[in-house]
């Protein structure tokens, strides 16, 4: 069947050549048109090697995967990898089986016929360190985590001979297929398979009281999988797609029990942990082209979650607050939530200059399960019971644009865009909606090309009005008095954004380019919170060519963020303490530098790429307003981070066959961070009493030289 | 002489200037070809580098699909009638020629490609946010390369980033995704050719986007944090952050942009102080309000268990 289909394929081609030909050959009298004679493309090859490294574990990023995988261990280590691909023109097939030398995945290995069939497997694994060398007196690898013999509640938190050592890292791997069929010209039908496996410890707080808690090492054991298909249909004016998809998310732990590690007598408590969860879409999305510059696009969706996995028991620990009754609570959730999303789209040139789009979209997230009553222990009245809150949303969005093109590439755009949200809050026995409109207006300028030189303007201004409704004012300003902050996406604000980017190419061999990008929140907020938020991003870039064997490239980027907001703190009998101010400042600059050069033409090339980072963030914190009780004062330490990275890669070109490539990797990080650092040195952050966990920040140099062979065959 | 150097200066970046310009109008003053050659071979002659025949060793050279360039007219199929072009060499232009200098914009630019891409990922090409930026096909595909960087995951970042040099920082961030490994890239969240959700997401919505691989704080939940639900990006920068977990800012702080209650230190200064507060360090307050994302356990209000 497919020699048969292959052969009419070349027939039609053959003949259609033929055709032309005879045009050609009248008119410009050229002898020979065949197409070229395409043979069959392999691109075999196998690699192998060793490696060393004077400092593995933890270095070299957060993420280990691929030739750094074995950078785990400290010492010598194999790599290696194997890649068959190729593709035969005439039958249209192409193949590929590749394994650690893929294109970012560990394994990968498809085999189609091009405009028929593809069929194809991925894996993959992703090694994440989350805090390497941590200490904790819990050993993580379960759900019931016990303190060691002789730990005394209170004191021993910060006692390291009760801590051992161990990496929190989490591995995940993915394995998927793929499969897709061309069932005619028009008609075309997809599969997608996968499995995500996530395994190993994360850390996680564990609340043991108003003053009490400890990290905790948290077990990670999810799968998710996913199916996809799609049937879709495409002729040269209409294209439709319909598709289904399916999730479903299983955690194998339910919950986690530990030991009380701040009060006497040692108690079990308990957290819950995700829930499994499923999920399923269906929706359709395609358009329909008038003519190829007039079009509309249309996608619709409908999608169910749900969750009903058994509630744990209530308290282990009695004796810890809040204890609730379980007569009163159903044994699971039975939750159920639909989402809905709509969107058109018009798109047009009606004229060879101008051009437009119409949008309009819609979004809905709907609970459809209850709220559920709460009720503490020994008071079964609704007033010393809680409800659980369920927050639906609908958005619906209108936007506008129209571009003009003048001679000269000089372009103007602008647009707007009326943005409406309700966030409906259920609560037992009450409902209630707060409503955000949000207008966006923006002009962009694409100034007329001087030369090699371009420049981009754009400016845009958001203003969003908040229609509050009652209960939520109250909740902010109970009595009329301000204690509480106002959720920031609930806030009246203005936004401003400016941007500049510039364009320069150089002789043909350099080139420039620069941006600048501000963003200036201001929140109108009369309570506590967020009040204003300023972020700064300008980026340089350099590339050079001085000729076809070297490129080198350059980046520079510098980034600012501010946040200001106001609170204050409240005693436990609503005596207020003095208000505050809060500056928070964030700054990170980046460098960059690569180089790609081929320093003996079909010989030897070395790629080199060098990163530096910086960032380092600050807190100021004022006294706003003295009243009641006083803020302490004092140095509030800022927090940095330091990172050099350079990798540098030679490869030597012995012959058609073999390639010899030796790769050095140098990274250097230092870190402080106030936060994590001497969590259990007394005197230095005492604070280390209720947390009872130990992690320095990361300060290190590390080096790694790995050397392989390449065979293509 | 600081002024002499300067006005120097000047003058040849002036020049400069004018010539880049001239010498960009003067493809545009060429007329284009009207009639058709055929075949790749004739085009091959003169383009004889490697760049131009390694479309051949592509998808678009699979003579055997008839869908193909290669099924049908060649470097014609793509670049347009290049009959009098190959005849009288320099005196006419193809149609299109894709480079940079190229007069067509990117929409007609794109109209050729879609002309046969005009499905699946595709189809919504013409209404994204890059069509309307001007950006065209070839600016971040080579389809005269057997291994397009756009598509290989390892490489693909570096196409985006060309553009989007903030990522560029963002990416070798302290607390990021794992692109530069290629295990997560771009397209894992966004299609370039526009698709169903905001900032050209793959899914409908930034939560559907996240929960494909964090299914776990999917829910739904028996206590729910709203702004959890309203969208991930409240609290969370995906491209990048110099604070833990992605987080847009670091926790209490960032916590306290929202929640200002009772009994709680608002500042690290506040009640007995930074020294002894346990919300400031480690997870800040995560540390006890641990099930920021939804707590299914009764005692779950506050997210504490």
């Amino acid at each position: 069947m497919n020699s048969k289909r292959t052969a009419l394929c070349m027939a039609i081609a053959a003949a259609a050549m033929a055709s032309s030909v005879a045009i050609a050959q009248d008119e410009f009298g050229f002898e020979d048109e065949s197409a070229p004679v395409v043979k069959p493309v392999y691109d075999n090859h196998v690699e192998f090697g060793i490696g060393y490294t004077d400092d593995g574990n933890g270095k070299f990023g957060e993420y280990t995967s691929g030739l750094n995988s074995a950078l785990q261990s400290d010492g010598p280590f194999a790599v290696g990898g194997l890649r068959l691909s190729g593709s035969d023109g005439d039958s249209a097939s192409a193949w590929q089986v590749a394994a650690g030398m893929g294109n970012g995945r560990a394994l990968e290995a498809f085999y189609e016929v091009q405009g028929n069939f593809q069929v194809g497997f991925y894996g993959d694994r992703l090694e994440k360190i989350e805090y390497h060398k941590a200490r904790s007196p819990y050993q993580g690898g379960s759900d019931t985590l016990l303190l060691p013999a002789g730990f005394q509640p209170g004191t021993s938190v910060r006692d390291g001979s009760f801590f051992s050592e161990e990496n929190i890292a989490t591995t995940r791997q993915t394995f998927g297929f793929d499969a897709s069929k061309h069932v005619s010209d028009k008609w075309s039908l997809s599969f997608n398979a996968e499995r995500q496996d996530k395994d190993g410890d994360d850390t996680i707080g564990g609340n043991q009281g108003f003053s009490g808690t400890a990290l905790l090492p948290e077990p990670i054991d999810y799968k998710t999988d996913q199916l996809t298909a799609r049937i879709e249909y495409a002729d040269k004016c209409l294209q439709n797609g319909l598709e289904l998809y399916y999730s479903q998310f299983e955690n194998g732990n339910d919950g986690l029990v530990f030991d009380n590690a701040q009060f006497a007598p040692i108690n079990l408590e308990q957290l819950a942990l995700e829930p499994d969860n499923e999920f399923m879409r269906v929706g359709i999305d395609g358009g329909y082209s008038f003519d190829m510059r007039t079009r509309l696009s249309w996608f619709a969706d409908w999608s169910r979650g749900k969750q009903d996995q058994d509630f744990l028991p209530v308290v282990l620990d009695q004796a810890f607050a809040p204890t609730i009754d379980p007569v009163f609570v159903p044994s699971s959730l039975d939750g159920e939530v639909e989402r809905s999303a709509f969107k058109l789209t018009l798109v047009g040139r009606p004229l060879a200059r101008f051009d437009y789009r119409l949008e309009y979209d819609y979004r809905n997230r709907e609970n459809q399960h209850d709220a559920l009553p709460v009720q503490l222990v020994g008071g079964a009245t609704a007033s010393s019971g809680y409800s659980s809150h369920l927050y639906d949303k609908e958005t619906q969005s209108f936007a506008a644009e129209g571009g003009y093109r003048f001679a000269n590439r000089f372009r103007i755009r602008g647009g707007l865009e009326l943005l409406s949200t309700d966030r409906d809050t259920t609560t037992v026995g009450e409902s209630y909606t707060d409503t955000t409109d949000e207008d966006r207006y923006w002009l962009e300028l694409r100034l007329p090309s001087v030369g090699s030189f371009s420049a981009k303007l754009r400016a845009e201004y958001n203003v969003t009005d908040a229609d509050l409704s009652d209960e939520t004012l109250e909740f902010i300003s109970p009595g009329g008095v301000d204690r509480r902050a106002t959720p920031f996406f609930l806030l009246e604000r203005s936004q401003d954004v400016y941007e500049i980017n510039l364009d320069y190419a150089f002789a043909g061999s350099v080139s420039l380019y620069s941006s600048f990008k501000v963003i200036r929140d201001n929140f109108d907020n009369e309570n506590y919170g967020l009040h204003d938020r300023e972020s700064d991003v300008l980026n340089f870039g350099l590339s050079w060519s001085p000729s076809n064997l070297v490129a080198m490239s350059a980046y520079a980027s510098f980034e600012q963020y501010e946040l200001r907001q106001i609170g204050r703190q409240m005693g436990g009998t609503a005596v207020p303490y003095s208000e505050w101010n809060l500056k928070t400042e964030d700054e990170s600059d980046a460098f960059g530098l690569t180089l790609d050069w081929i320093v003996v033409e079909g010989r030897f090339d070395v790629k080199a790429d060098l990163a530096y980072l910086e960032s380092d963030s600050s807190y100021t914190s004022s006294v706003r307003e003295s009243a009641g009780i006083a803020l302490l004062t004092g140095a509030m330490p800022d927090s940095d981070d330091q990172l050099l990275r350079l990798n540098i890669v030679g490869n030597y070109h012995f012959n058609e066959q073999v390639d010899v490539s030796a790769r050095y990797i140098y990274e250097s990080r230092s870190a402080n961070d106030w936060a994590w650092d001497s969590l259990l040195t007394p005197g230095v952050n005492t604070t280390a009493s209720v947390v009872g966990f130990a992690y320095e920040r990361p300060d290190y140099d590390s080096q790694a030289l790995i050397m392989s062979v390449r065979y293509k065959f | 002489m600081q002024v002499s150097t300067a006005r120097f200066g000047q003058i040849l970046m002036l020049m400069l200037l004018i010539s880049g310009h001239v010498a960009a109008q003067d493809r545009e003053s060429l007329p284009a070809s009207t009639t058709f050659s055929t075949g790749a071979k004739v085009c091959l002659e003169c383009h004889d580098d490697e760049h131009a025949a390694a479309v051949m060793a592509g998808p678009h050279g699979m003579a055997g699909d008839a869908r193909t360039p290669a099924a049908n007219k060649g470097c014609e199929s793509c670049h347009g009638p290049g009959g009098e072009h190959a005849s009288k060499e320099k005196q006419f232009r193809v149609a299109q020629t894709f480079a940079s200098d190229d007069p067509a914009d990117a929409a007609v630019q794109a109209e050729t490609c879609m002309g046969c891409h005009n499905k699946s990922d595709q189809q919504h090409f013409l209404a994204s946010a890059h069509s309307r930026a001007d950006v065209a096909c070839g600016d971040c595909h080579n389809v005269h390369q057997r291994d397009d960087k756009s598509l290989a995951r390892i490489s693909q970042a570096e196409v985006c980033v060309d553009c989007h040099v903030e990522q560029k920082a963002n990416m070798n961030k302290f607390s990021r995704h794992p692109m530069r490994e290629g295990k997560v890239v771009c397209t894992d969240c966004h299609n370039p050719h526009g698709d169903k959700g905001p900032h050209m997401l793959v899914e409908a919505t930034v939560n559907e986007t996240c929960y494909t691989c964090h299914a776990e704080k999917r829910g739904p939940f028996l206590f729910e944090h709203e702004p959890v639900q309203d969208d991930c990006g409240e609290c969370h920068n995906p491209h990048g952050s110099i604070n833990e977990a992605l987080l847009t800012a670091r926790p209490p702080f960032l916590c306290q942009q929202c929640h200002n209650d009772t009994r709680h230190p608002g500042t690290v200064y506040a009640n007995s102080g930074f020294a002894v507060s346990n919300r400031t360090v480690g997870k800040g307050c995560s540390n006890c309000h641990t099930n920021v994302h939804g707590s299914n356990h009764p005692a779950g209000l506050t997210f504490r268990r």
